[in-house]
């Protein structure tokens, strides 16, 4: 748990990971409503990770942005997609940012048990969704960098380096660039 | 498009320097120079037979392996060549250091020449052996695709056929020196008569060629495709450039794939230890390997549909089935590729070639695929696809493109064999691992990456042999798609018949003369064996070899051996989940469509023959197995 959060925000922290974890359960796995939408899921996970405020807050929410883009892209992976090859290939980058993180000591064990979140078929246009994923990904990158700069663990300060290389891979593949 | 030195830039320099030789007359010179001359020859001859007794030794080794139990002639003619040089060398005087610098000045060409031709054909050696490597335990093994053809024995007649090319000359001057010197001597002293003797062993080498040739005549192609091995170096890694031809597309694409089955071949380590065994690679290789066969899925059904549109029914229907084999490699390749999603291996390296490669090759095939001059992942396939714009505008122009694609699902076949082997010895060492949290009484939860259930494991496995599966039956479509344009393109050369044999590239006759027009004439540089060369197949083959030179047999033989690899390509796509994760991995085991028949022929890969051996250490293929689950 970040050890500079105000006594309402360690609530709220605490909260979220059981919500984590009920989610994590095949119980609630089932459930097919109450999935989030793509769009939702990516601004929601956009909105935590700008207002993370110290390492762990960051990882946290690095990782649930992890998790969202990976939930999105599957959405996306499908043949008829203008960017099958994007949402595809992004599916790297961004499970091993996600596994980068997990071993960071400071990431709190209710954000880590979180799984990969169905949000169903794919709802919006894939532009839209790539340049959500690519604004996240931007937003990864420089969180990440400053996270990696003020850890004191050096596996903490890895787990933010290599983080912030694979959010940096996912956001050059959706700017056109070769990868 | 074959900008690699080649065994038949080095044999032609060879030939140029030998015939170079030649060309000034004896007439007229006196008898000190033309002493001083046949003394020069003998010691350039001393230098050059050497080298030429090496080539008839691997020759003769390779002979030995295949002859069986009843020697053709071709297969006489290597196991008696070397005794005839041998016997050569014997009578050779040893050479005589030049005593004067008239003498010199007379025959340095002679030397020159000799010198820089021995150079050639030592160069020439050393670029075959390039293609092997020697283990430790001194077992000579394949080192590159070209390997396995190097060794056939249809290419160690063409080497054989290429030596008696090299002597011909040597012993034409050496006896039309010494025979001049004879004249004028009235005597030869017996430095001279042993270079006349030397020569004429030498001839019996030639006429014991020849003499083969004439009873069973080697084929044209067989010499092209001597000529065309290349330096086992591979090309350097390049992507491609904007606005790239159609053309320059698919060598990149065959460049890569040859790139990538290298890598895939070499790289591996032990899978219980092996610190470049990363799941990045893992899934960037799986991920690269889905949009590779997504992008020879809508290039199939571009064609299709153009095919389609000029009422040619049968091909755009093969095209419509191997566009459908390419979208079910796609689908089990991205099942692969979302295993890791819930898979890590704890290892930190940077991404393997075979990885980075992989990549390439994604986006050289996503190049062919789109209009869009500059694609890219991220550009999006919103124009047209490439086919439907500036490709193929000729049926003919098709075989290219095919081919591009076998080597590019070839590749990809390869990586799934070789992952698939990579990662069970992975699993079996407990390094496939799952991220957990763990939560005791407390309720406080530790984290960190357990070793993966076996359940777990075995799904991941599962993909890697479905995507295995599914990529060999997609290049047995595109071979059995090859198969179909093969008649077209062959039936249209009605007037080759005799061209077949190898009179205008060795420069033999049939009766074993020289024919006058070839001499001194260049050789058509062929390319890439399986990309343009009309190599025969086998009963076009057979028919040759009995003397058949009637146009309407020949085609007829084409066209049964267009039947033959239609059949072939079926029984490989139905054989496919039988013998993907070991028939695959062999080298060139299934990049053109002729290799297969000779395959088939040689009586493996029917549906109901033996099957090969399985390699130790691969388990047994299960059935398919059910596709890991999101979340798992």
């Amino acid at each position: 748990m970040p050890a500079r959060l105000s006594t309402g925000r360690k609530i709220a922290w605490r909260l979220r990971g059981f919500a984590a974890i009920l989610a994590a359960s095949p119980a609630c796995r089932s459930i097919p409503e109450g999935k989030v939408r793509e769009m939702s899921q990516l601004e929601d996970a956009y909105r935590d990770l700008a207002e993370a405020d110290g390492l762990a807050e960051v990882l946290d929410a690095g990782y649930g942005a992890f998790l969202a883009v990976l939930s999105v892209i599957q959405a996306h992976q499908d043949r008829h997609d203008d960017l099958f090859a994007a949402f595809v290939l992004a599916g790297g980058p961004a499970s091993h940012g996600r596994f980068a993180i997990h071993a960071a000591p400071a990431l709190s064990s209710a954000a880590s048990a979180r799984p990969i979140p169905d949000c169903g078929p794919r709802a919006v246009p894939s532009r839209d969704a790539a340049d959500a994923i690519g604004r996240l990904g931007q937003l990864l990158v420089s969180k990440l960098t400053v996270a990696a700069a003020v850890a004191r663990e050096p596996e903490d300060r890895r787990a933010c380096t290599e983080a912030a290389r694979h959010a940096r891979a996912l956001t050059s593949l959706f700017d056109g660039a070769p990868p | 498009m074959n900008d690699r030195a080649t065994f038949g830039d080095l044999a032609q320099q060879a030939v140029r320097h030998l015939e170079a030789i030649n060309r000034s007359g004896v007439d007229g010179t006196g008898v000190i120079a033309l002493t001083a001359e046949v003394q020069e020859f003998a010691a350039g001859l001393d230098r050059l037979l050497p080298v030429l007794d090496r080539y008839l030794a691997d020759i003769a080794k390779s002979a030995s392996v295949h002859d069986g139990t009843k020697l053709g002639p071709w297969e006489r003619a290597a196991l008696s060549a070397p005794a005839a040089l041998r016997s050569a060398r014997r009578h050779l005087p040893r050479p005589v250091p030049t005593r004067t610098w008239s003498s010199v000045q007379r025959t340095a060409s002679v030397t020159r020449e000799m010198g820089n031709a021995g150079r050639a054909m030592t160069a020439g050696r050393d670029l075959l052996h390039m293609h092997f490597t020697t283990t430790p335990g001194g077992i000579r093994e394949p080192h590159s695709e070209w390997a396995r053809i190097i060794e056939s024995p249809r290419v160690n007649r063409a080497l054989l056929a290429e030596v008696a090319r090299w002597v011909r000359p040597l012993a034409d001057r050496g006896i039309q020196l010494t025979t001049a010197a004879a004249r004028q001597r009235g005597q030869l002293p017996d430095d001279l008569r042993a270079v006349m003797t030397a020569c004429r062993c030498l001839t019996l080498l030639t006429t014991s060629v020849d003499k083969a040739h004439a009873a069973e005549p080697l084929l044209g192609y067989d010499v092209r495709e001597l000529h065309a091995i290349p330096v086992s170096v591979l090309r350097p890694r390049r992507v491609p450039e904007r606005g790239a031809t159609t053309a320059g597309l698919c060598q990149g694409v065959a460049d890569c794939a040859e790139r990538i089955r290298r890598h895939a071949e070499t790289e591996p380590e032990n899978p219980a230890w092996s610190q470049t065994l990363t799941s990045e690679s893992l899934s960037q290789s799986a991920a690269s390997a889905t949009t590779v066969s997504q992008h020879t899925a809508a290039i199939l059904r571009a064609l299709a549909g153009q095919a389609a549109v000029k009422d040619m029914v049968r091909l755009s229907q093969k095209m419509t089935a191997a566009a459908q084999a390419a979208e079910r490699s796609e689908q089990d390749w991205l099942a692969a590729a979302r295993g890791w999603y819930y898979t890590h291996i704890d290892a930190k390296a940077k991404i393997s070639a075979t990885a980075a490669e992989t990549a390439d090759l994604a986006l050289w095939t996503g190049r062919l695929a789109h209009a869009n001059p500059a694609w890219t992942p991220g550009s999006g396939s919103g124009h047209p696809a490439r086919p439907l714009g500036e490709q193929p505008a000729e049926p003919e122009d098709l075989p290219q493109t095919v081919n591009a694609l076998l080597k590019a699902t070839a590749a990809i076949t390869t990586i799934a064999a070789t992952d698939y082997i990579q990662l069970r010895g992975a699993a079996q060492h407990g390094r496939l691992l799952v991220p957990v949290v763990r939560r005791g009484p407390s309720q406080r939860g530790t984290k960190g990456f357990d070793r993966a259930p076996i359940e777990h494991a075995e799904s991941v496995l599962a993909n890697y042999r479905s995507a295995g599966t599914a990529s060999a039956q997609l290049n047995a479509a595109l071979m059995g798609l090859a198969a179909e344009l093969q008649p077209r393109r062959q039936l249209k050369a009605s007037a080759r018949s005799a061209a077949r044999t190898a009179a205008t590239v060795t420069g033999l006759h049939r009766d074993g003369t020289v024919p006058s027009e070839n001499v001194g004439q260049p050789e058509k540089k062929a390319d890439r064996p399986a990309m343009k060369d009309e190599a025969p197949g086998p009963i076009e083959r057979i028919l040759t070899e009995l003397g058949v030179t009637d146009a309407d047999v020949l085609n007829h033989g084409t066209a049964l051996d267009a039947d033959i690899g239609r059949v072939v390509g079926q029984a490989a796509h139905d054989t496919a989940p039988n013998r993907w994760n070991h028939a695959m991995r062999e080298l060139k085991s299934v990049a053109d469509t002729d290799f297969i028949v000779e395959h088939v022929l040689a009586g493996r890969g029917f549906p109901g023959a033996p099957q090969e051996p399985r390699p130790r250490g691969l388990a047994p293929l299960a059935p398919e197995q059910p596709q890991m689950e999101a979340g798992k």
